[in-house]
């Protein structure tokens, strides 16, 4: 028997290294042009497109998080989270992803801004964006970073307890789960870099590549997992027998939605909508070569994220079951209760091989930075575009050069965001929900954009105002939630109606907010001039 | 009166761009549309809230009924790329790409500046 966390590692560093081979072979075809790195020179077909879009939708959260929520809730937490993205995410890639492309090819644009910039004729509105987006993509970063950190350290516990050893916080006792394994901070660092290299090397066409592997990769991983731990927790001969005997362990409560409001559950459908506004996905959706590869992806993006999901959920609602051993106990917060975070990997170690263990790790890592690198080319191109080459470049910056800037960008905000990744890390989780719901806020302006003629730069400019200052009031009285009682990522505002009051999520106040005032500014202002809107509308 | 506008307007950009091909009506993108509305309808599902039934002994109803509504979105999307495809848009920007008309806004500026170093 090897030492416990070795196989683990080797694995994850097998995997790693496959990776990086990977980014660097792509950059043998590299042209040297900055429409081949930022696009890869809209070379991408059906197959791709779909597996780049699903991996760089999906993160840690559907694999570790869904078990974890779904121990916690309950099989609801599917319909709140899954099969509303199977409805939601296809409808932004057909109703967004489809026109978008069609103007970007037609006007030629990279990114988000430069569109609304050549919409609405306003050079204030890229200015705005700017910030704006940059600002809500890096909690979304720091979401896969630390978890990548952390998944490290969690399976790869055991290893060398003299050199990294894990407390609780009274200093005194050893934290077994973690214990010995790799440092979050070492984990994180690592993939970082690893993500940095082939990003730096491969561009967009790398990050397609590693994204379509990396996809096939947890993809399997996700159902492998699920067969083997049916087997073990089982016990039973043939794997439909084991599903009966785990189906009927499942404790009522979490086969319904007792612990899940209906007003929440309703309000919850607007947080996919976040797609259409994020950045990193309208510079995949440019990579497409003809709107007819999005075809693959709209259809097939609900049955992926089934596929991932439904194991998940699964193994969740099982663990709260009562064919889970009671030895050893599971993963604990401070506060005694069961750490959902930790149920997956925990269930990994306990009912599976260290081979198994090793490669899970490598499948929630392969989830993590199929976004992650999706993300920091984003960041990076939209920094060269839409700063450096519009403000600076009036005359003319080579190709080369660009693509330098956009290279050394992504460099800064890999830095940045491995720095914040060191601070607090609770917090920073339950901004995963706020970032999203920040990008919903804005999803009425895309729309407005690119259907309704009458939406005017004035109108725009109030929406996205009222997006950002509606969030930034619910997020300040988010923060005034105790952290017993959930803290910021258990905020929902409470709407009395007759004796009753209903519970919604942030993120109505903040659509309905940037609609409202979208629409009525624009109704009041000056359109965009008539040779601008021919640019956009046919009719 | 200006709402009306509002909505008559987005409703016909939407019908014109999701479905331009000649001899195809806008009733594909508002099969859709309806389709659509009612999958978010059936994913409001508090018939079963409540409803702690094992479909075949394996999973429980909610989870199952999710699954069926994640099977019948991937339907109602393999029917929009078959009827509210916007065709002719696609074809109009394909045709105007391989002509040379589409340049990327900022590779121009590098054209001018004599391409790379």
């Amino acid at each position: 028997m090897a030492r416990e966390g070795l196989l683990q590692l080797l694995v994850i560093t097998v995997y790693l290294v496959a990776l990086l081979a990977l980014g660097l072979f792509s950059n043998r075809l590299f042209k040297g042009t900055k429409q081949d790195y930022q696009l890869a020179s809209h070379s991408i077909g059906p197959f791709l497109l779909l597996m780049s879009l699903f991996g760089t939708t999906m993160t840690a959260f559907a694999l570790v998080g869904s078990t974890g929520e779904a121990f916690r809730e309950g099989v609801g937490v599917y319909g709140l989270l899954a099969s509303s993205s199977g409805i939601v995410h296809s409808l932004c890639f057909f109703v967004v992803g489809v026109k978008v492309w069609t103007l970007a090819r037609k006007n030629g644009y990279t990114t988000q801004i430069e569109f609304f910039r050549d919409r609405l004729d306003s050079n204030f509105i890229g200015l705005l964006l700017f910030p704006i987006l940059v600002g809500l993509v890096i909690p979304y970063l720091l979401i896969g970073v630390i978890s990548s950190g952390a998944t490290i350290q969690a399976l790869t516990a055991g290893l060398a307890p003299d050199w990294f050893p894990a407390m609780l916080a009274d200093g005194t006792t050893v934290n077994k789960p973690l214990h010995g394994g790799i440092p979050p901070w070492l984990g994180s660092l690592v993939i970082c870099s690893v993500v940095l290299v082939y990003v730096f090397f491969g561009g967009m066409r790398g990050t397609t590549w590693a994204n379509t592997f990396q996809t096939i990769i947890f993809m399997l991983l996700g159902v492998v997992t699920f067969y083997v731990i049916a087997t073990k927790l089982g016990g039973e001969d043939s794997l439909l027998a084991n599903l009966q005997k785990l189906g009927a362990s499942i404790p009522t409560e979490k086969a319904t939605r007792g612990e899940i409001s209906k007003t929440k559950f309703l309000t919850y459908l607007l947080i996919p909508l976040s797609v259409g506004m994020f950045p990193h996905l309208f510079q995949h959706w440019m990579t497409a070569r003809s709107a007819n590869a999005f075809k693959l992806p709209v259809i097939w993006h609900p049955i992926f994220i089934m596929i991932v999901w439904v194991p998940c959920i699964l193994l969740g609602v099982w663990a709260a079951g009562s064919l889970m051993p009671s030895s050893p106990p599971l993963p604990t917060l401070p506060n005694g209760t069961v750490d959902p975070n930790k149920v997956l990997p925990f269930l990994v170690n306990t009912q599976t091989s260290q081979w198994l263990s090793g490669f899970l790790a490598a499948g929630i890592l392969a989830a993590i930075m199929s976004s992650l690198d999706s993300q920091f080319l984003c960041i990076g191109t939209i920094f060269n575009n839409d700063i450096v080459t519009h403000y600076f470049g009036k005359h003319g910056i080579t190709d080369r050069r660009q693509v330098l800037y956009t290279r050394l960008f992504i460099i800064l905000i890999v830095a940045i965001t491995y720095f914040l990744s060191l601070g607090n890390v609770r917090s920073v989780f339950a901004l995963g929900v706020w970032c999203f719901s920040g990008f919903t806020a804005l999803f009425p302006i895309v729309v407005a954009a690119l259907y309704w003629r009458g939406l005017s730069a004035a109108g725009a400019i109030s929406g996205i105002f009222a997006a950002i200052i509606s969030w930034c009031i619910l997020f300040y009285y988010g923060l005034q939630v105790p952290v017993s009682e959930g803290g910021l990522s258990n905020f929902l505002i409470r709407v009395p109606f007759g004796n009753d009051s209903f519970e919604i999520m942030p993120v109505a106040v903040m659509i309905l907010s940037s609609l409202v005032t979208m629409v009525a500014v624009s109704l009041v202002t000056p359109k965009p001039r008539p040779e601008t809107l021919a640019k956009f509308f046919n009719d | 009166m200006d709402g009306l506008k509002f909505t008559t307007s987005l409703d016909n950009s939407f019908s014109k761009s999701m479905n331009q091909s000649r001899g195809k009506s806008a009733v594909g993108p508002r099969i859709i549309a309806v389709l659509v509305i009612v999958l978010i309808i059936l994913h409001q599902d508090y018939w079963f809230w409540d409803n702690d039934t094992l479909v075949l002994g394996i999973m429980p109803l909610a989870l199952f009924y999710h699954i069926c509504i994640s099977i019948a979105a991937s339907g109602v999307w393999v029917l929009a790329t078959k009827i509210a495809w916007p065709e002719e848009t696609i074809a109009r920007i394909e045709h105007g790409n391989r002509a040379g008309t589409a340049v990327s806004k900022s590779d121009s500026v590098s054209e001018s500046a004599g391409g790379a170093d």
